[in-house]
């Protein structure tokens, strides 16, 4: 049936659709950024259809994780005895399960550091997807309006910054990584207070811009994030100076490159702040 | 049409569900086994087999809606991908008026430059769209970097498209259609 009717349809009635699709996909993206409830009735629907596949998934993954490294490799060993084998699947299950629990702790502990340190006030939430797409660099977590999270909310992990809050659904919210570009943070060296403005550029990358040429940076410096910005709050680890490439006479800016502090690609547990001070 | 469009709504809510399938394991399943920049665009794998077996009204309405799908999991913008897998259909569908995609060589081809020429899509909506609705100190993104992420996106997608749209034939039935001329 299908390949009659396929055969029957006009291809020029096809491209004359296509064109009015598209046309309808630019009338919808420009009217959304500009209207965001406007796509926010339907993004909560999918994230309600979305999200207990995903926290199961996040869930599920201690024991996954362990199994596909630690089982799945020993399938093909076939001299071992079965009983051994048995034991070796058990206590290798448990190990990853303690191995993950270490790792949770430490990651825990890192959050509850910076927490202390700034007299943050928040919770912790679990990342339960990346972006699907390599456009915009956004995770998910686990936690939504019904927890509290509110759009332009700050979000830190151990090793510092990871982005702000910038979409909420009922159980669960969309952060966006400094390292979108649409992210910019006012920042400044450490050491010698030089500012300039630490921009995402994709990739899990970040630069530092408007830093003036004459102005002296040196690799490995220590860049945090100023709270001048009225964003994000004070003294927050953005990353290091990995590269600095002042430019050419007459220019009024150099390119300096930001290894981020946090590594976005293994993100697990991050800390919403909601506020500061006593608890 | 809309005869036609309500005889296929089973199909429609089968693609649907297969489409939020594909966004879950694409941004929440994978990335737990493999590296970000190694983690396929399944949802472009099932855009090829619906522009090769659905050469009709209906099949970019379905690519129109995944993308709107897309869309709303990010929940940024409403239409890029809507656009861009439009885009992408009509690419296949004009492509497939001409050739017989039978050959390995041929659909991993065309499944690269699908997703290149949806990316391309995709940038040149939101090109122009306000950047930062709460950041006001947005930048560019590092072309050079995006590129290549791309790169590798694309080359992944086509080298799993010919196994998946074997799979995807077996359980929805073969994509293959001849009409080309």
């Amino acid at each position: 049936m299908n390949y009659q009717e396929s055969n029957t349809v006009e291809p020029k009635r096809i491209i004359f659709f296509c064109t009015c699709l598209f046309i309808l996909s630019a009338v919808l993206s420009a009217y959304s950024s500009r209207n965001p409830e406007f796509a926010k009735v339907g993004s909560n629907f999918v994230s309600s259809f979305l999200f207990p596949l995903q926290k199961f998934n996040s869930k599920s993954f201690v024991s996954i994780r362990g199994v596909w490294g630690k089982y799945i490799a020993l399938v093909n060993v076939k001299e071992e005895n079965s009983t051994l084998k048995e034991k070796i699947n058990h206590l290798t299950t448990l190990n990853s399960k303690f191995e993950e629990l270490r790792h949770e702790n430490t990651r825990l502990k890192d959050i509850l550091n910076i927490v202390n340190e700034h007299s943050f006030q928040g919770f912790t939430a679990n990342v339960i997807a990346f972006g699907p797409t390599k456009w915009i660099q956004e995770i998910t977590i686990d936690k939504g309006e019904e927890s509290g999270v509110k759009v332009g909310m700050t979000v830190i992990e151990g090793n510092g910054l990871v982005g702000l809050v910038v979409h909420t659904n009922t159980y669960s919210s969309q952060i966006l990584l400094i390292s979108d570009p649409n992210s910019g943070v006012d920042a400044f060296i450490q050491s010698n207070r030089v500012r300039g403005i630490v921009e995402g550029i994709g990739a899990y990358m970040t630069r530092w811009s408007y830093v003036p040429n004459a102005e002296k940076v040196s690799v490995g410096e220590r860049v945090i994030s100023s709270g001048l910005d009225g964003v994000f709050p004070k003294g927050l680890f953005l990353g290091v100076v990995q590269s600095v490439q002042s430019q050419e006479e007459g220019m009024l800016f150099q390119e300096v490159r930001v290894e981020p502090s946090v590594d976005f690609k293994s993100l697990e547990s991050v800390f919403v702040v909601t506020g500061k001070g006593n608890k | 049409m809309i005869t036609s469009f309500i005889e296929k709504l089973p199909q429609f809510f089968l693609y649907s569900l297969l489409g939020f399938l594909f966004i879950f394991l694409q941004s929440s399943f994978l990335p737990g086994f493999l590296p970000l920049y190694l983690v396929p665009n399944l949802l472009f794998i099932l855009i090829i087999y619906i522009s090769f077996k659905h050469k009709s009204h209906f099949g970019a309405f379905l690519c129109f809606m995944i993308g709107i799908y897309l869309d709303l999991s990010k929940g940024i913008w409403l239409g890029p991908w809507a656009g861009a897998f439009t885009i992408s259909f009509l690419l296949i569908f004009i492509f497939s008026q001409k050739f017989y995609f039978t050959n390995f060589i041929l659909i991993l081809g065309m499944a690269f430059f699908a997703v290149i020429i949806s990316n391309i899509a995709y940038a040149l909506l939101t090109f122009n769209l306000p950047r930062a609705r709460i950041f006001n100190l947005a930048s560019e993104p590092s072309w050079n970097s995006m590129f290549i992420v791309l790169f590798l996106e694309a080359l992944i997608t086509a080298l799993l498209t010919p196994f998946v749209l074997k799979v995807f034939s077996k359980f929805l039935g073969n994509y293959i259609q001849s009409n080309a001329r």
